[in-house]
């Protein structure tokens, strides 16, 4: 059969087709898609609209933003009454156990394999705690291994089966002037301080931070976990405002598990320009 | 069945034609709007309410859309090695080929360090402040933290991980210089090598409504023959949190003293905790 000297509608069709959808896959690769979307700018307009009236309100609330520290670093939690809290049975054991096995130099505290302290653990650091602001959400980054908490200001936290994490799920809102921020979801591994107040999974943690003035940041902090505790305790720390542009250096926990010291890897910088094996 | 060249000719130029018609819509949204008058220049209500309309805002969540395997020059060049980094890269691999892989700060729970940071598949979380723009990385929970107000490092600075960062805005774009890198980290997990001269410029912008693009130029004359530079991208995510990453909870790849990775071993927290509780058994 002699091949047709015309092409025929459905080659055109299937090219045009063809080009269509890679044009598309094109778009996609080339990180660009959506921005044509008809429901777009919709959809920014309603976020704007909705972020204007948060807008306005963070105007008028205190600025806890700023970096910030504990004026009494401590290793050790007491209750604003100045007492151990209130543990019950199973936790005095625990807490018996641990402050044992410290003193025999065998402690198996979670933050000397660097894991993150979580709350309230790490608001004792006595390092420079960076505070950001925002209507919708408030960030403290700790110089103190780099932990950072971002806090949504969605209210209290709505998770009914939180997935069990070292620092929680904080979520928090403004209570005229205070921030509260309500953190749960712990694993339950972590210690509240380095004599060995435990956690359970249940640890629900309340914070109610307030400027004093414009210097003193205060947060009064609630730990409700009726496994370890027979009733809910509170203790607090106060933040003094450091300058604005106080530099917060990089801190790896974990450069001191290593075994060896970090080899350069440049002749520039003293390295043998091989790597190790 | 067989079809005239002149027919074959006018499928490739058709799809050549729509291709590059997404391409030029590609580049017509370059442009992106200025000041905060519409969510396309980042979310309003996450950044501090201090900062004037005419800074754009790029604050708000974004989920990385490239991979950190390989940071390669955007031109599709070879990467331009010194001999002695060439040397180096071709034995990391080889290294790597043969099961015995050379040592890397992340087998150590240790961060990846700028630039390899820049272009890893985890989200980000952006942060602007009157002085600050600090972005927070999901791997290994690191933040970086750009000052705007072009500070010099303090004099007892001391190179590390991320380095020290300055960024001023030049139109839609936010530039960012980073010196101060310590001499431990490579460029990407494939094993390019850096030394502590590299210099990271970093120019980030919106190329279209939920896309953040960071064009990154590396420069470091003890590595690299010359200048070169790399890309990766973002889109807007306002609805994703960073998720907790703790390394260390599973700190097994440990290195042992002659530097080499013990996989599955020490150092895991896991471990010892099933240690001691079997200790304590009766």
């Amino acid at each position: 059969m002699t091949p047709r000297k015309t092409c025929p509608g459905w080659a055109i069709a299937a090219a045009a087709t063809l080009a269509l959808l890679s044009a598309r896959a094109g778009f996609a690769q080339n990180g660009a898609f959506n921005s044509n979307e008809p429901g777009l700018r919709a959809r920014d307009q309603a976020v704007l609209d909705q972020a204007r009236a948060a807008i306005e309100a963070d105007r008028k609330r205190p600025r806890i933003a700023g970096i910030w520290r504990a004026t009494a670093p401590a290793t050790t939690i007491k209750t604003v009454d100045g007492k151990l809290p209130p543990m019950t049975a199973a936790a005095q054991k625990l807490y018996r156990e641990r402050v044992t096995d410290r003193k025999a130099g065998n402690s198996h505290d979670p933050l000397d394999q660097c894991l993150p302290p979580g709350t309230p653990r790490s608001l004792w650091s006595g390092e420079p705690i960076l505070i950001t602001q925002a209507p919708a959400k408030v960030t403290l980054f700790h110089q103190y291994r780099h932990l950072i908490r971002h806090v949504f200001l969605e209210g209290p936290p709505k998770l009914a089966e939180p997935d069990p994490i070292w620092e929680g799920h904080s979520s928090g809102w403004w209570d005229g002037d205070t921030l509260r921020i309500q953190t749960l979801g712990f694993n339950g591994e972590q210690w509240l301080d380095a004599a060995g107040l435990p956690q359970s999974p249940d640890m629900k943690v309340d914070e109610s931070l307030r400027l004093l003035d414009a210097n003193t940041l205060e947060d009064t902090v609630t730990v409700a976990d009726a496994r370890y505790y027979k009733e809910p305790w509170s203790t607090r720390v106060t933040f003094k405002r450091l300058p604005d542009d106080t530099f917060m250096p990089e801190q790896e926990c974990s450069e001191k598990l290593l075994e060896f010291p970090l080899k350069p890897y440049a002749p520039s910088d003293g390295g043998t320009g091989h790597g190790s094996r | 069945m067989r079809q005239p060249r002149w027919c074959i000719a006018t499928a490739v130029a058709l799809w050549a034609l729509f291709s590059s018609a997404a391409f030029a819509q590609d580049s017509a949204s370059a442009a992106p709007p200025r000041g905060s008058l519409g969510i396309t220049t980042g979310d309003p209500a996450r950044r501090d309410v201090r900062i004037p309309d005419s800074v754009p805002n790029i604050s708000g969540s974004w989920v990385a859309r490239s991979s950190n395997r390989t940071i390669m020059p955007l031109d599709g060049g070879p990467s331009p090695f010194l001999p002695w980094a060439a040397t180096y890269f071709d034995e990391r691999a080889a290294a790597e080929k043969a099961g015995t892989p050379f040592f890397d700060t992340n087998a150590s729970c240790l961060p990846s360090g700028v630039p390899r940071v820049l272009a890893v598949p985890y989200p980000i979380d952006i942060v602007q402040t009157p002085t600050l723009t600090v972005i927070s990385i999901e791997v290994m929970h690191s933040f970086r933290v750009i000052h705007m107000d072009d500070k010099p490092p303090p004099a007892d600075y001391t190179p590390s991980y991320l380095g020290y960062s300055r960024g001023h805005w030049e139109g839609d774009t936010l530039v960012v210089t980073t010196t101060g890198l310590n001499a431990y980290t490579q460029v990407d997990e494939e094993g390019r090598p850096k030394s502590s001269s590299m210099t990271v410029t970093e120019r980030i912008r919106k190329v279209a409504p939920d896309f953040l693009e960071n064009t990154f130029t590396l420069d470091d004359p003890n590595t690299y023959s010359r200048p070169w530079t790399a890309r990766s991208r973002y889109q807007w995510a306002p609805d994703y949190h960073l998720a907790e990453y703790i390394c260390e909870e599973n700190n097994r790849n440990k290195p042992d003293a002659t530097g080499k990775l013990r996989h599955g071993q020490g150092g895991d927290y896991a471990e010892r905790k099933r240690a001691a509780t079997k200790a304590k058994a009766p």
